[in-house]
C-alpha cells in the first residue's frame, strides 16, 4: 500500500487528465455515432436472406466481435490504415477502430431490435397498403429504436471504457496521461485512482442520462 | 429457494478457488527448471523470489518462443544461483512491475532499469551492472546530428523510461511532442509508421534494432554532451533486506568472470568491469 | 369481385393449397370453415398477397394481383384485412393507428384523417378511446379498432382471419356485431372463422375446406343441415 497519497501529482497532472478526458469523450462520441450509422447498414445487410449477399456483413460482424479490440487497434494503426493513407494519427486510428468495432455490435443490436417485433404488425401494415419502406419508417423502426436504447447505451459505455486502449498507441486520452504520470513519478496510486475516478464520473453520468432518456420515451 | 442460491454461490467460489490453485501450480512448474536441481533442496528454507521484467527490450530481456531471454535473464540466473535463491522471472510489463515493487508484491525488478535519484526516492537499487547512454533513432534521410534536432519533432519513447527523461531534458517535460508508448518495440513501430520522427532509447537497444532491421532504413546517433551515461541496476522495494545479499552475489559474479562471459555472449565485446566496480563505490 | 383460379401454395415441400378455384360476388359474405391445418387461413392470406402464391391466379376486380404491372399496394388498399392477433401498432394511440395509413398511404391531410377516424371509432363504439394506447384496451376493443383501421382505407373487400379466436368468450359478441353491421351495409366479405352461428346467420355462402381443397360449398342452411360430403359431416358433427 502507498505510504501516503501525494496530492501534488494529482494537481500537477489535472490539466492533462482534463484534456485526456475531453479526448476520451470525443473519440467515444465519434465512435458511437459512426458505429450507429455503419452498424445500421451492416445489420440490414445481415438480414438479407440470400447467403451470397449477406456473407460480407456476417463476416464483418464475426471479425470485429471475435477478435480483441487491442489487436484490431494495432492492426489498423500499424498495418491497414498506413497502407491506405499517408499519415494517420493515433487518435484518428483510435476513432476509426472504435467506430468499426462498435458498428459490429450496433448491427447486432439493430437486428435484434427489429427481430423482436412480431411479424404481425408488419403484415398488418402491409395489408393496409404501406410499402416496405413505409412499414420500416412508420411501424418497425420507431418501436425498434425504443427497444435499442438500453443496449445502445450499454455499448456507448463499453466503448468509452475501451477507448483507454488508445494509450497503447499513444493517443493522448485519459489513460495515456494516467500512465504518463505514473511513468514520471513511479507512483501508481495517485494517477490511476484519479483516472479511475474520471472514468467513473463519465460512465455514471452517461448511465444517468440514458435512464432519463428511457423514461422520457416510455409513453406506453 | 435460498438454499439453492447459497449452494450455487459456494459452488462458484469453489470453482474460482480451484482455478486459482491450478494457475499457481503451473507457475511453480515453470520455475522448477530454471534452477539447478541440487540447490533446491539445499535452500529449502529460502523463499522463492519473484523477479519482474518487461520483456520487450532486446537484447536485455525479450521473449524467444515464450521464454524470457537476454542479458538480464542470464545475469539474473548467475547472480541468484550465486546467492542460492530459487526464483520466478515474470514478464509482467513495465508499469505493473513498478506498481508491484512499490507495493512489495515482488522482490525486485531486472529490466535494464536505470538508477536515478527520482527512482531512489521510492525504491532501492543494487550496485550497477551495466553502463549505458541514450541514442536517437530516426529514419534515414532525416539528417539529425545532435539532440538539438529533437526540438519541434515528434519523439517516441517508452513510457516511464529514462529515454523519456532524456527526451524531456531536451524539449521540456509534458511536451505534447513526446509520445509515450507501452514498449520500445511499439515506439519503433510508430517510427516506421510515421507517427513519430525519432525514438530516444538506450544505446544497446538502439544498436540492436538498427542491426536487426536493415530493411527499416534507420540510423542511430548519440549525443554525449546532452545524454549523460547511465547505470542499470536491479530495483528493489524501499527498505528491502535482499539488497545486500544480491549486491554481494553480483559483485562476485562480476569479479569471477561470469559477468564477462555473459556480456560477450550478448554484446560480442569485452566489458569494462572496472567502470562498474568504481561506480559501485 | 374476387376470382381465384387454380390457386396453389406450398411451404417448401408441404403443399398447403391444392388447386383452389372460387369466385366471390360483390356484396357477398363468404364464410370459410374447416379443421385446423386445412389451409383456410393461407387461402385468405393469398387473396391480398400477404402470402406469396406458388401457382395459379387471383383477380381482384379483374386485376391479376400477381401481374407484373400490378402495384400490390394499390390492390391492398382495396382489400382490408383483420387478423386473429389484432396487430395494432403499440407505439401509436388508437386514433393514430387509424390515421397513420390514411395519411401515409391515402395521403389525406391530418384533419380529414382525424375526422374520418373519429367517425369510424364511433361506428365501432370506441370514440371515447381515441387517445389511449392499444395496450390499455381489452381484446374485443382492440379487434374493433383493427376493423376501424382497415375500414379507414375505404376498402371494397374485407378479409377476416379468425377475428374472434383470440378473444375471451364474453368479447366475441361485440366483434361479431360490428361484422354483422358491415355485412348489412353491403361490404363484400370473406371470413375465416369457427363461429358457426355467425356463418349460418350472416353468411351468403359457406365454403368447407380440408387438406388444401374446397370440399364442399353452398348455402349455409344447406351445408349445416344437409352436408353432402362425408368429411363435412364429420367436421360439423364435432363443432356443432
Amino acid at each position: 500500500m502507498a505510504e501516503y497519497f501525494d496530492i501534488n501529482i494529482v494537481i500537477e497532472y489535472m490539466p492533462y487528465f482534463l484534456k485526456g478526458a475531453l479526448l476520451t469523450i470525443g473519440v467515444s462520441i465519434v465512435g458511437i455515432l459512426f458505429g450507429c450509422i455503419l452498424g445500421m447498414f451492416i445489420g440490414m445487410g445481415k438480414m438479407i436472406k440470400k447467403w451470397y449477399f449477406n456473407f460480407p456483413f456476417v463476416w464483418y460482424i464475426n471479425f470485429f466481435r471475435g477478435t480483441p479490440l487491442i489487436v484490431q487497434l494495432f492492426l489498423f494503426h500499424f498495418a491497414v490504415l498506413p497502407a491506405m493513407f499517408d499519415s494517420v494519427s493515433a487518435t484518428t486510428s483510435l476513432m476509426v477502430t472504435l467506430s468499426l468495432n462498435s458498428a459490429a455490435y450496433v448491427a447486432e443490436i439493430f437486428r435484434a431490435g427489429i427481430k423482436s417485433l412480431d411479424r404481425g404488425q408488419a403484415e398488418a401494415a402491409r395489408s393496409l397498403g404501406m410499402s416496405k419502406i413505409q412499414v420500416m419508417r412508420y411501424v418497425v423502426l420507431p418501436q425498434a429504436f425504443k427497444r435499442m436504447i438500453p443496449p445502445l447505451g450499454n455499448e456507448f459505455i463499453v466503448l468509452l471504457k475501451d477507448s483507454a486502449l488508445g494509450a497503447m498507441i499513444a493517443a493522448p486520452e485519459l489513460f495515456y496521461w494516467g500512465r504518463a504520470a505514473v511513468g514520471e513519478y513511479y507512483r501508481v496510486w495517485e494517477a490511476y485512482i484519479m483516472v479511475a475516478l474520471f472514468y467513473l464520473v463519465l460512465t455514471l453520468s452517461l448511465t444517468y442520462l440514458l435512464n432519463y432518456l428511457e423514461r422520457r420515451l416510455d409513453t406506453e | 429457494m435460498m438454499n439453492k442460491y447459497v449452494s450455487g454461490l459456494y459452488l462458484t467460489l469453489i470453482m474460482i478457488g480451484l482455478l486459482f490453485l491450478a494457475a499457481c501450480g503451473t507457475a511453480d512448474d515453470a520455475t522448477a527448471d530454471s534452477n539447478a536441481e541440487g540447490q533446491a533442496e539445499e535452500n529449502a528454507e529460502k523463499p522463492v523470489l519473484r523477479v519482474g521484467t518487461e520483456a520487450t527490450f532486446a537484447p536485455f530481456e525479450f521473449l524467444e518462443k515464450g521464454e524470457i531471454v537476454g542479458f538480464d535473464a542470464d545475469l539474473l540466473d548467475a547472480v541468484l544461483t550465486e546467492a542460492g535463491y530459487e526464483y520466478e522471472y515474470e514478464n509482467v510489463g513495465w508499469d505493473p512491475m513498478m506498481a508491484s515493487l512499490q507495493n512489495k508484491d515482488m522482490d525486485f525488478g531486472a529490466a535494464a532499469i536505470t538508477i536515478n535519484d527520482d527512482r531512489k526516492q521510492t525504491y532501492d537499487f543494487s550496485v550497477p551492472y551495466f553502463k549505458s547512454t541514450h541514442m536517437i533513432v530516426f529514419n534515414e534521410g532525416a539528417g539529425f546530428t545532435s539532440a538539438k534536432d529533437l526540438e519541434g519533432i515528434k519523439i517516441g519513447v517508452q513510457n516511464g523510461t529514462t529515454g523519456e527523461s532524456a527526451a524531456e531534458k531536451v524539449v521540456g517535460e509534458k511536451n505534447s511532442n513526446i509520445l509515450k508508448y507501452d514498449s520500445t518495440a511499439v515506439a519503433f513501430l510508430a517510427l516506421k509508421n510515421g507517427d513519430v520522427d525519432a525514438v530516444v532509447t538506450d544505446n544497446v537497444v538502439a544498436d540492436e534494432y538498427v542491426e536487426k532491421n536493415p530493411d527499416a532504413n534507420v540510423e542511430a546517433i548519440t549525443d554525449d554532451e546532452t545524454f549523460s551515461a547511465e547505470y542499470y541496476g536491479f530495483m528493489f522495494p524501499k527498505g528491502s533486506e535482499l539488497v545486500a545479499e544480491v549486491d554481494a552475489a553480483l559483485t562476485t559474479v562480476i569479479e569471477n568472470g561470469t559477468y564477462a562471459k555473459i556480456y560477450k555472449e550478448w554484446f560480442g565485446a569485452e566489458p569494462n568491469t572496472d567502470v562498474l566496480l568504481e561506480a559501485a563505490e | 369481385m374476387i376470382s381465384v383460379q387454380n390457386l396453389k401454395k406450398s411451404f417448401g415441400d408441404l403443399e398447403v393449397l391444392k388447386d383452389i378455384s372460387v369466385d366471390v360476388a360483390e356484396q357477398e359474405v363468404v364464410v370459410v370453415i374447416g379443421p385446423s391445418g386445412s389451409g383456410k387461413s393461407t387461402f385468405l392470406r393469398c387473396l391480398n398477397l400477404i402470402e406469396t402464391i406458388t401457382d395459379g391466379h387471383v383477380y381482384i376486380e379483374g386485376v391479376d394481383i400477381t401481374g407484373k404491372k400490378t402495384n400490390i399496394n394499390d390492390i391492398r388498399t382495396e382489400v382490408g384485412m383483420v387478423f386473429q392477433q389484432f396487430n395494432l401498432f403499440p407505439h401509436k394511440t388508437v386514433l393514430e393507428n387509424i390515421t397513420l395509413p390514411m395519411q401515409v398511404v391515402r395521403k389525406w391531410n391530418k384533419a380529414d384523417a382525424k375526422t374520418k377516424a373519429l367517425a369510424l371509432l364511433k361506428k365501432v363504439g370506441l370514440e371515447d378511446k381515441a387517445d389511449v394506447y392499444p395496450d390499455s384496451l381489452s381484446g374485443g376493443q382492440k379487434q374493433r379498432v383493427a376493423i376501424a383501421r382497415a375500414l379507414g382505407m375505404e376498402p371494397k373487400i374485407m378479409l377476416f382471419d379468425e377475428p374472434t379466436s383470440a378473444l375471451d368468450p364474453e368479447m366475441v359478441g361485440e366483434v361479431l356485431e360490428v361484422m354483422k353491421q358491415l355485412a348489412k351495409e353491403g361490404m363484400t366479405m370473406v371470413v375465416v372463422t369457427h363461429e358457426m352461428g355467425f356463418a349460418r346467420e350472416v353468411g351468403d355462402r359457406v365454403i368447407f375446406m380440408d387438406e388444401g381443397y374446397i370440399v364442399e360449398q353452398g348455402d349455409p342452411k344447406e351445408i349445416f343441415e344437409n352436408p353432402k360430403h362425408e368429411r363435412t359431416q364429420s367436421f360439423l358433427s364435432k363443432v356443432l
